[in-house]
C-alpha cells in the first residue's frame, strides 16, 4: 500500500491531468523561487519615518524619538516610573543594548530562563516602516519568548534599521544569514483582542503596551 | 464536530428569534464591514493586488504538487517533520502519535480552522490528553461547548453576559470567585488562567495562514499573540495545514499579507504576523525541540480536479460572510457545520457531503456581493449555481423543484413561445397589481409571499421594452 504521501500526491496530480512534473518545469518553477519576485508595492507620500511612527502609534504603540543611544536608559527609567512598573528588567543579549549603560535603579538582567519579569527590552533587527512593523529574529541572544510573555515590551531600534517594506526586510535577512531564523516575528503594537462584543481590548496574551525608541 | 446542515432551515428560523445574535450581527456592519472599506479606499492599489493574488494562487495550484515537495524539503533540512494525512481520521491520528510519543500531558492550541475541520479537540481529550484553546474567542466556546460561528471572531455570537457566567463558572475553583462585568476584566481573567496554560504545555498546536515552499516557512497572523506563545513555549510544536496553504515565496506571502488582513478586519496588518521555520537552533535561545507540519488534503484535491479549483485560492479572511445578507441575518451556527456563509456553502457541500448539506448552495439570493469582495476573487455565486446544477443532475433536489426547473428551461430555450407566455402574463399581472404596488398572495409562490411581498410587474416584458427602445432608435 502506498504511503498517504503518496496518495496525495497522486490525487492531485490526476486533479491536474497530468503525472509528476518534467526535469525542466521544476527547474523552472525553482528558478521562479529564487527571483524572489516582488509585487505590487502600495506607493506612500511620508517619510519612512514619518510612516513608521505614525503607524505604530495608531495601533497604540508608544514611541519616543532620541539622538544617542546614551539617552536610552533615562528614557526606559522614565517610561518605567510613568507606568508605575518595576525597575527589573529582562534584556536580549543582542549587541545594540550591550552599549547601554544601566544606571543602578535599574535592575537589567540579561535573559535567563523564567518568566516572571514584567519588563523586556529588545533591539529589532529592522523596521518596516509601510506598515509600522518591528522585525524581531530569533537566535542565540535573542529569545522569541521576551516578545510576548512581558507585560511591558520595550524595543530599541536604530534610525538605520528603517526599510519601507516587509520585501526590503527578506532581503536583508537572506543577505546576513543562510537560512531563516527560527522564529522571526512582525510587531506592529502591543497585544489586542476583540473576542469580547466585538470591541477592542489590549493586553489579550501577550504585552498590554509596547514601546519604541527610535534611536538616531 | 458533527454536521447539522441539514437542518438549515430550522437553524435559521430559530437564529432570526434571538435578539443577541441579532444585535452582534448588526455590528458587522460598522466593524469589519466599514473597517475593510476603510482600507479598500486608502488603497488605490487593492484592485491591483487582488489581481495579483489570483495570479499567483492560481500558479501555485497549477503546480501543487512540486510547491508541495520543496516546501517539504525545505521542512525537512530545518529539521522538522512532514507528516501527510489524506482524511481527518489520518490527521487525528498522526497528532494524537506525536502527543504520545513526546509523552505529553497538555496541548494548548492556537485557532486554527483545520483544527475545527479534523475535530482535533475531541480526538485528543478522548486519547486522554488534556486541551486548551488559547485564543479567547475559541477558549469561550471551549468552555461553552459550541462549535465557532465565524471563521475570524469565532464568539461573535456571545453575549458579555454569557461570558461573564461562563468565566465564573469554570474559574472559580481556580481562585477567580468574583464574576466580571467589565470586558477589560473578562480579557485579563482569561489572560491570567490562560498563562498558566501556556507554561505548563508540552504541544503548542498551531494552523497555518500559509507556507512558505522557499523557505519551509509556517505563518500565522494573530493580533492576541496567542499563536505565538503556542509556538515559542511548549517543547514540541505541531501545526496543522491543509494543501492549499503552500505559496512559492515570501513575497508571494507579503503580496497576500496586504489583502488579509484589511479584507478580514479592516487593519492594515495584524498585532502580530509570525513566520516559523523548523524547531529551535541549536544554539537557539529558547523554541520546541520538535516541529513538526501535518499536512492535510481531506477532498482538496477532489476540488484541484474539478470547475470548483478556485475555492483553493481561500485566503479564510471571512470578507464573504461579513458581506452576505443571509449569513447577516442567520450566522454561523444556522450553517451547521465549521464553515459558515458562502465560503462555507461552498466547502461544507464537499466535506461532509452534498446530501447534508444541501441546503447550503441554496441559501444564498446570487447578489454577488461575496464575489465584489474577495480578495482573491473567488467567484462564489458560481460556485454556489455549480454546486445547485450538481444537485439538480444527482436528483438531490426536491422533485417539484425539479419538474419546475425542467419545464422551464423546455420553455426558455424556445424563445417564441417564451414570449408569447410572458407578454400577456405581465400584462395581468401589471393589470391586478396596480392598485397596491405588489401582492400578498400568489399561487405557487407562497414560500415567498408568505413572509415578503411580491412586487408588480412594470407592464412589459424586458426582451418587449428591449425591441421598442431599439425601433425607437431607428
Amino acid at each position: 500500500m502506498s504511503s498517504a504521501r503518496e496518495q496525495v500526491l497522486a490525487r492531485i496530480r490526476a486533479a491536474l491531468g497530468r503525472g509528476e512534473l518534467d526535469p525542466a518545469r521544476t527547474t523552472e518553477l525553482r528558478d521562479r523561487i529564487a527571483m524572489h519576485r516582488r509585487h505590487i508595492e502600495p506607493a506612500f507620500d511620508e517619510t519612512p519615518r514619518q510612516r513608521f511612527r505614525q503607524k505604530l502609534e495608531a495601533a497604540e504603540a508608544s514611541f519616543v524619538e532620541l539622538d544617542t543611544l546614551d539617552a536610552v536608559a533615562a528614557e526606559i527609567e522614565r517610561y518605567l516610573e510613568a507606568h508605575g512598573a518595576e525597575k527589573r528588567i529582562a534584556t536580549s543579549g543582542d549587541e545594540l543594548l550591550h552599549a547601554i549603560d544601566w544606571p543602578a535603579s535599574i535592575d537589567a538582567q540579561p535573559w535567563v530562563a523564567g518568566s516572571d519579569h514584567r519588563v523586556s527590552v529588545t533591539a529589532a533587527y529592522c523596521g518596516i516602516a509601510e506598515t509600522g512593523s518591528l522585525l524581531l529574529v530569533s537566535g542565540e541572544k535573542n529569545p522569541t519568548r521576551l516578545n510576548f510573555l512581558p507585560d511591558y515590551h520595550i524595543v530599541v531600534i536604530e534610525a538605520k534599521q528603517l526599510v519601507l517594506r516587509m520585501e526590503d526586510a527578506w532581503d536583508s535577512l537572506r543577505a546576513s544569514t543562510k537560512q531563516m531564523p527560527r522564529s522571526v516575528n512582525f510587531i506592529s503594537g502591543p497585544s489586542k483582542t476583540a473576542d469580547v462584543e466585538q470591541t477592542v481590548e489590549y493586553g489579550a496574551h501577550g504585552p498590554r503596551c509596547l514601546h519604541v525608541i527610535l534611536v538616531g | 464536530m458533527q454536521p447539522n446542515s441539514r437542518h438549515f432551515q430550522a437553524n435559521a428560523e430559530s437564529a432570526l428569534r434571538e435578539p443577541n445574535l441579532q444585535s452582534a450581527l448588526k455590528q458587522l456592519e460598522s466593524g469589519f464591514v466599514a473597517g475593510r472599506q476603510r482600507c479598500y479606499d486608502a488603497l488605490p492599489e487593492f484592485e491591483a493586488l487582488r489581481d495579483r493574488a489570483k495570479e499567483v494562487l492560481d500558479h501555485t495550484l497549477d503546480n501543487l504538487d512540486a510547491y508541495l515537495l520543496e516546501y517539504e524539503a525545505r521542512v525537512l533540512e530545518s529539521g522538522g517533520l512532514v507528516h501527510w494525512a489524506g482524511t481527518p481520521e489520518e490527521a487525528r491520528e498522526i497528532v494524537i502519535r506525536i502527543c504520545r510519543d513526546a509523552e505529553a500531558k497538555n496541548v494548548i492550541r492556537g485557532k486554527s480552522m483545520i483544527g475545527e475541520e479534523i475535530g482535533i479537540n475531541d480526538a485528543l481529550e478522548a486519547s486522554g490528553f488534556e486541551v486548551t484553546e488559547t485564543d479567547l474567542g475559541e477558549y469561550i466556546l471551549q468552555l461553552g461547548k459550541e462549535p465557532p460561528s465565524h471563521i475570524v471572531a469565532p464568539a461573535i455570537h456571545k453575549t458579555k453576559d454569557e461570558i461573564s457566567d461562563l468565566f465564573l463558572e469554570h474559574h472559580r475553583d481556580l481562585g477567580f470567585t468574583k464574576r466580571q462585568t467589565e470586558r477589560s476584566a473578562l480579557v485579563n481573567e482569561a489572560r491570567q488562567v490562560l498563562r498558566e496554560k501556556f507554561l505548563a504545555a508540552d504541544v503548542g498546536m498551531t494552523g497555518a495562514n500559509f507556507l512558505i515552499a522557499e523557505t519551509g516557512s509556517n505563518v500565522i497572523v494573530t493580533n492576541e499573540g496567542n499563536g505565538d506563545l503556542s509556538s515559542t513555549l511548549p517543547r514540541v510544536q505541531i501545526v496543522t495545514a491543509a494543501i492549499d496553504k503552500v505559496v512559492p515565496t515570501l513575497e508571494d506571502a507579503s503580496l497576500l499579507l496586504r489583502l488579509l488582513g484589511r479584507s478580514a478586519t479592516g487593519q492594515e496588518i495584524t498585532a502580530y504576523t509570525t513566520f516559523t521555520t523548523g524547531p529551535r537552533r541549536e544554539r537557539d535561545a529558547d523554541g520546541p525541540g520538535e516541529y513538526h507540519v501535518v499536512l492535510i488534503d481531506n477532498h482538496r484535491s477532489e476540488m484541484l480536479g474539478s470547475e470548483l479549483r478556485p475555492m483553493l485560492r481561500c485566503i479564510r479572511c471571512g470578507a464573504c460572510m461579513n458581506h452576505c445578507p443571509v449569513y447577516g441575518r442567520v450566522g454561523g451556527h444556522a450553517y451547521g457545520w465549521v464553515y459558515p456563509g458562502p465560503m462555507g456553502s461552498v466547502l461544507t457541500p464537499l466535506m461532509v457531503g452534498l446530501d447534508e448539506a444541501g441546503h447550503l448552495p441554496n441559501a444564498c439570493t446570487l447578489n454577488g456581493r461575496c464575489e465584489t469582495v474577495c480578495p482573491v476573487k473567488i467567484p462564489l455565486p458560481n460556485l454556489l449555481r455549480s454546486l445547485r446544477s450538481r444537485q439538480h443532475l444527482q436528483r438531490q433536489n426536491s422533485s417539484l423543484a425539479r419538474i419546475a426547473l425542467s419545464l422551464w428551461s423546455w420553455v426558455a430555450l424556445r424563445p417564441r413561445l417564451y414570449q408569447l407566455l410572458t407578454r400577456p402574463a405581465m400584462t395581468l399581472l401589471a393589470r391586478l397589481g396596480a392598485s397596491s404596488g405588489g401582492f400578498r398572495n400568489m399561487p405557487f409562490a407562497s414560500g415567498w409571499t408568505r413572509v415578503r411581498d411580491l412586487p408588480a410587474p412594470q407592464g412589459s416584458t424586458f426582451q418587449a421594452r428591449w425591441q421598442q427602445q431599439q425601433r425607437d432608435r431607428k
